[in-house]
């Protein structure tokens, strides 16, 4: 596993970002449909937190609640949301936007649509960097050939000038990447911005993303739903389900030792972290309609260990072993059997 | 680049090929023979007989078309069986008026359009929102007629605006106040269908990944608004504007009949109506030919105004 | 308009139709005006050619709802007739650029080597202001039931092609063309069962939306003189009728033109209601 372990200043400190118990609802035609439930999480200074799910978990839908890019038909209800210290449901909306870009972060999956396709690179890099700073367009020029440089496209000088649809989909993201980070925010969010990419770009890019936020000190939320990043990248692990988080745990907790059915689940189908000969677990069924959300615990029928129990009630995410200062957290009311498996 | 829009361009000419075809066509189709409308009620067969030579109908049909064309190419249209005026000279002289026309139209709609579509598109959803695509809906259903005589009764009942006929010059008093209700008239079948498009389009554009980026970087809703979505939205916007000009021309057509203003539309019904052929072939095919053109041009501003249609093979 | 957004779930679009209310009455109207059209004969007890020229241009009244022409004919009746003529004609044009675009587009698909030529050609049809198919065959053939039709297929056609043709393309990258073709079915096969019954949901669409143009079209070339003449009733020259008189009697122009109004309003509103039902990305 290649992430380091953590200073103790680092993991005395406070939370960069705490979210509590965070909800987000989206209002449609046909009624309310609930995509986040009760999530809880927090990342703290340079520490790089992933976030594992299948589609249809909700992950994308907790980074926009975090920068604040929820649509207007979203409904957010959270019992905590800070950054640095400061309330984000109780700030002003120019605050919130000041910190777009310049604090906080964000990456997306898809670079060939992400970028302004009728203006140049350099000019949007130049955009974010005047949005913050007001300094004169040479300057920034200046800096925004620099900051391309430092994600290792090659002769920046001519791509600042050169569109979007002249580059390729590893270079768009470097150049995505080059332009979250200008301002050096404390926090990134990456939401799977390798997905999209070929394999042989996928390792450059998690490699350049390591490297930048460990210089720059820049706490990272990544999004994904392969486990394999997460081995790349993560310090800590939290497991989304069906809107809900099922299980938190540091990444090599996470890998050696795995407590809740669905990361089992996930685990196991990863074809590289099988011994040889072991059969394949893959987790039957899908990801629920959001509109249908079983009762209870919301993995319920396709938990291989399901009860009565799990049909009604709701586990509630609880804390393992409190003593170990990352401390894991687990939902699930089958506890000691899940060792088991 | 060159090559696509050498391409596209020879398709059109194609087209105007087929126009000039089909032009040719119609004279060979009618059942009245010209020879005999020109020699009169009184021609003797002799008569008829020198004027078919005259005007080269016994020669073989394929023989005429090149003729035909040659003719064309240099401007001469024929005469008009009704009073003997060549053709061309009067299709020059109600070219203008138009043209004046339809700028006129344009001027006053396409803007009103583009703010209507925006501020609906910005308020999705909103009454504002319904407001436009209800009007819209009902502006691309109303029969264009039916607007002009509305505004014939408006006027008629105000005694404001004169409501037949060319004034003057669009610079003069008398000019403006005759060009006033057709322009309206023309003008309101546009608004409809372009605030819709802007209304759609921005939309689209306003839900853009790239959009979304900019909100990230933390720009301002009115910056993300004008730089990012206008900006994209604003090609294809302008590209189907360019493209209304043959809704408008055909809304030309029966605005310049309702208000006898004097322009190729209204020379084109009259002619037809009183079996004036050369006068109806030669309106037809300018009246095409200048569609065919003013596409040509939008296609070629389309592509040099997107940087990315150039790269694309 | 897009070509082919469209979901391939047809029971979800009906659904989704059967929720908005403008459909309902859309199509309530519609049918209403329909079958007022086609029972015209029995509802009225006037005869829409009879003139008499002493009920001249009379204001509605108890005897004749909508007044008189100025002929003297019963104007609701002459409406009703009118709008026979008028929807045969926007239904017999509609049906001929349907079947001839539909085939078009249909084929551009499948012979991928007519595709690119056809679709330039069509690209260039599609902007075509449709006056000047009615402009041009009124005066090739004359003005008259022939040339109308003629020119409202023609003005429909385009669109019709490229839908068609949209929808040919995504039902043709399915697999299950592929597994016929293995199987060697003919071309005839293929076209008919696999990709028509599979494709047809744009195409029904954008025809009703055409629909509305074509009466449209009807109408005004009616309304200028190139259409039916008189003594035959058709709304555009029941509406060219009332122009002469139009600060005595406004009537007449106006009920006609309300009419139009009304039919073309409620197939565009049709139109619009499936499109957005159908498309993908309304959910």
């Amino acid at each position: 596993m290649k992430h380091m372990t953590l200073p103790d200043s680092v993991m005395t400190a406070p939370p960069l970002l705490s979210v509590e118990n965070l909800s987000v609802t989206f209002r449609t035609d046909s009624g309310p449909l609930p995509a986040l439930d009760g999530i809880s999480l927090s990342i703290r200074p340079g520490e790089t937190v992933a976030v594992v799910g299948e589609s249809g978990s909700g992950k994308s839908v907790l980074s926009l609640a975090v920068m604040g890019l929820l649509p207007p038909t979203a409904e957010l209800t959270a019992s905590g949301l800070t950054f640095d210290g400061e309330d984000l449901q109780a700030m002003s909306k120019r605050t919130r936007r000041d910190l777009r870009g310049r604090d906080m972060a964000m990456i997306f999956q898809e670079p060939s649509t992400a970028l302004n396709p009728v203006q140049r690179i350099g000019d949007q890099l130049i955009e974010a960097i005047r949005l913050h700073e007001d300094i004169p367009t040479p300057k920034a020029r200046a800096r925004a050939i620099e900051a391309l440089a430092a994600t290792g496209i090659p002769s920046p000088e001519l791509r600042v000038r050169a569109y979007p649809h002249e580059l390729s989909g590893g270079m768009r993201q470097r150049a995505l990447i080059a332009m979250a980070l200008i301002h050096r925010p404390r926090l990134l969010i990456a939401d799977e911005p390798t997905t999209a990419l070929d394999v042989t770009v996928q390792a450059q890019i998690l490699d350049l993303i390591r490297g930048l936020a460990r210089d720059n000190g820049t706490a990272t939320l990544f999004i994904t739903h392969d486990m394999g990043v997460v081995a790349e990248m993560a310090d800590r692990v939290a497991v989304l389900y069906a809107g809900r988080m099922v299980e938190t745990a540091s990444a090599s907790d996470l890998f050696e030792s795995p407590e809740h059915p669905y990361t089992l689940g996930l685990l196991g189908s990863m074809p590289q972290l099988n011994q040889r000969g072991e059969a394949m677990l893959p987790i039957a069924g899908t990801v629920p309609d959001l509109r249908q959300m079983p009762s209870g615990c919301h993995f319920h029928p396709r938990c291989p260990i399901a009860t009565e129990r799990c049909r009604t009630e709701e586990p509630k995410l609880q804390a393992l072993e409190a003593s170990q200062p990352e401390g894991r957290t687990l939902a699930c009311h089958h506890v000691e059997e899940a060792t088991i498996l | 680049m060159i090559a696509r829009l050498l391409r596209r361009a020879g398709i059109s000419l194609i087209v105007l090929a087929g126009v000039l075809l089909i032009g040719f066509l119609m004279l060979q189709v009618i059942p009245a023979d010209p020879a005999v409308a020109i020699a009169g009620p009184q021609g003797t067969d002799d008569e008829i007989e020198a004027i078919r030579r005259h005007l080269g109908l016994d020669q073989p049909i394929l023989l005429q078309f090149v003729w035909y064309i040659s003719r064309v190419v240099t401007g001469d249209m024929g005469q008009s069986v009704i009073n003997n005026a060549s053709v061309s000279a009067e299709l020059l002289r109600a070219a203008g008026p138009t043209i004046e026309l339809m700028c006129a139209a344009m001027i006053w709609a396409v803007p009103t359009a583009l703010a209507l579509g925006i501020l609906a598109a910005l308020r999705r959803g909103g009454i504002v929102d319904r407001l436009v695509m209800a009007v819209s809906v009902m502006g691309v259903s109303v029969p264009v007629f039916w607007v002009g005589l509305l505004m014939i009764q408006f006027a008629a009942r105000t005694r404001a605006f004169p409501i037949q006929g060319r004034g003057g010059p669009l610079w003069t008093a008398e000019g403006l106040s005759h060009i006033l209700l057709p322009a309206t008239a023309l003008g309101l079948i546009l608004v409809g269908p372009v605030a819709r498009m802007t209304r759609t389009t921005l939309s689209d554009a306003l839900h853009a990944d790239h959009v979304r980026t900019a909100r990230a970087k933390g720009a301002s809703e009115l910056r993300v608004v004008l730089n990012h979505a206008l900006r994209t939205a604003l090609l294809p916007i302008i590209t189907l504007v360019g493209l209304q000009v043959g809704t408008l021309m055909g809304g030309a057509v029966v605005t310049e009949t309702i208000f006898s203003w004097p322009g190729v539309g209204r020379l084109a019904v009259g002619s037809i109506i009183t079996g004036d052929y050369p006068m109806a072939q030669g309106a037809i095919i300018f009246l095409a030919s200048a569609f065919i053109l003013v596409n040509i041009t939008v296609d070629v501003l389309n592509e040099l105004a997107d940087p990315r249609i150039g790269s694309r093979s | 308009m897009t070509d082919a957004t469209y979901t391939g779930s047809g029971s979800r679009t009906w659904r989704r139709l059967r929720r908005n209310p403008m459909v309902t009455i859309a199509l309530g109207v519609l049918i209403l005006i329909a079958l007022a059209a086609i029972f015209a004969p029995w509802l009225t007890s006037f005869d829409p050619y009879e003139t008499a020229l002493r009920q001249r241009l009379k204001p509605p009244s108890a005897e004749h709802l909508l007044g008189t022409d100025s002929q003297g004919r019963d104007l609701l009746t002459r409406l009703l007739y009118g709008a026979r003529t008028t929807l045969l004609i926007g239904c017999a044009g509609t049906a001929f650029g349907a079947l001839l675009g539909g085939a078009i587009g249909l084929c551009a698909a499948f012979y991928r080597r007519l595709d690119g030529v056809f679709m330039r050609v069509i690209d260039v049809f599609l902007s075509f202001p449709s006056i000047l198919f009615g402009l041009s065959l009124a005066a090739i053939l004359g003005p008259g039931l022939d040339s109308l039709i003629i020119a409202v297929g023609l003005s429909v056609m385009p669109g019709i092609a490229r839908i068609s043709r949209g929808a040919a393309l995504s039902v043709m990258a399915q697999d299950y063309m592929d597994s016929g073709r293995s199987i060697g079915l003919p071309d005839r096969s293929l076209l008919g069962r696999y990709l028509l019954a599979n494709a047809y949901p744009p195409i029904l669409t954008y025809t009703t939306l055409a629909f509305g143009d074509a009466v449209l079209l009807a109408a005004t070339l009616g309304f200028l003189g190139l259409g039916l003449q008189p003594p035959t009733a058709e709304l555009g020259s029941i509406a060219a009728e009332g122009r002469s008189f139009l600060f005595i009697a406004p009537h007449v122009s106006t009920a006609a033109s309300i009419l139009i109004f009304v039919i073309v309003l409620s197939f565009n509103l049709l139109g619009d209601a499936l499109r957005d039902a159908g498309d993908r990305r309304a959910s």
